[in-house]
């Protein structure tokens, strides 16, 4: 089959929308292939895509733009969300902190912990969503990625139970439990970033590893004011850029 | 000039659809058939139709199997198909060169 001229009619001359729910396709509906029928749908032609070669490039690019939304997560989404948790969680520790405690209450570090708790479970659900119904060797790469955030927080927790039970300090305490929580953060960004080549998600992660690095330098409870405005006010850059980038790219291939 | 050939098997609306859309995953990723007809929004028995064709020209592996025990079905574009998406968007964009 060949192309026509830019405006000729196709033999059939079969010009329909990109999206053509066939007229009495629908019927077919309850045999599929998914359900191990072998029925098939009589109606389903081979309506041409349209005969202009751009026109046919614009559809492949939108269907191709329309998959990767459903496939892979939100950047922006996520990143918001991490940025807000930080924010408002070590502001929290920040504000509520305890001159004679040398630390900030307990109920500060439950609303801490709940923030970044909401965080993952909004985290792993949009994930799981989107990643549902595809297999192979993403879905792999993508389990061994998350099991490693897993294993490195259960070791960092060992690790601060065990510096605890050795009588570290409130101070020590914090910088250890801030810096190295950071710095997994950081390193896991710059991972991901890496192995989806997502220059943004490997920025942000360099980015929270020199906050992290930084916030340990500060006299408590600056330390938490650096996390909150720096570590989650990058995220909040972050989400940003990446929409805006988003935006400009959808309405480039629109033209 | 030359005239340029479009493959049959893709240059036909839904399953070019169909094929760019495997085609956006990573070689060796393979999709449901749910999500699939979602992307799509096409109908179960018109997708399955078109799928039965790129099959049968071996550029989609149909791969059905079992998911604890409900039957799942999954696609996958084959290297052939993938060469041949490749190809179809090489051969457009030359005759969109050449109409300039």
């Amino acid at each position: 089959m060949t192309v026509d001229e830019p405006g000729a009619t196709n033999a059939d001359g079969a010009h329909g929308p990109v999206a053509d729910p066939r007229p009495g396709a629908a019927r077919a509906e309850a045999s599929s292939l998914d359900r191990g029928g072998g029925e098939l749908d009589p109606n389903a032609e081979d309506d041409a895509p349209p005969s202009d070669p751009a026109a046919v490039l614009a559809m492949i690019a939108a269907q191709r733009a329309a998959t990767r939304k459903g496939v892979e997560p939100n950047g922006p989404l996520l990143f918001g969300t991490w940025g807000v948790a930080w924010l408002i969680g070590y502001l929290i520790l920040y504000f509520t902190y305890d001159e004679a405690l040398g630390r900030a209450p307990a109920w500060g570090f439950v609303v801490f912990g709940l923030c970044l708790i909401a965080a993952l479970v909004i985290t792993a659900v949009h994930v799981a969503r989107r990643v549902a119904g595809v297999r192979g060797v993403s879905a792999a790469e993508g389990a061994m990625y998350g099991w490693s955030w897993m294993i490195a927080f259960v070791a960092a927790c060992l690790l601060f139970a065990g510096l605890s039970r050795a009588g570290a300090s409130p101070d020590v305490m914090a910088i250890a439990t801030n810096g190295v929580s950071a710095l997994i953060v950081a390193v896991m960004y710059m991972a991901g970033g890496a192995l989806w080549r997502q220059v943004r998600m490997f920025a942000l992660g360099a980015w929270v590893g020199v906050v992290g690095g930084g916030a340990a330098l500060v006299a408590q409870p600056n330390t938490y004011l650096v996390m909150a405005l720096a570590g989650g006010g990058g995220f909040l850059v972050a989400a940003v850029g990446d929409l805006l980038v988003t935006r400009r790219r959808a309405r480039r291939s629109r033209r | 000039m030359t005239e340029l050939e479009l493959d049959p098997v893709i240059h036909a609306q839904a399953r070019l659809r169909v094929v760019a859309t495997l085609a956006t995953l990573d070689a060796g990723d393979r999709m449901a058939f749910p999500k699939l007809q979602k992307l799509l929004e096409m109908t179960a028995g018109n997708l399955s139709t078109h799928l039965r064709k790129l099959e049968e020209a071996d550029y989609v592996q149909i791969d059905k199997r079992f998911e604890g025990r409900s039957p799942a079905t999954y696609l996958e574009l084959t290297k052939k198909g993938r060469r041949a998406f490749e190809t179809y968007t090489e051969t457009l964009e030359a005759l969109l060169r050449g109409a300039q």
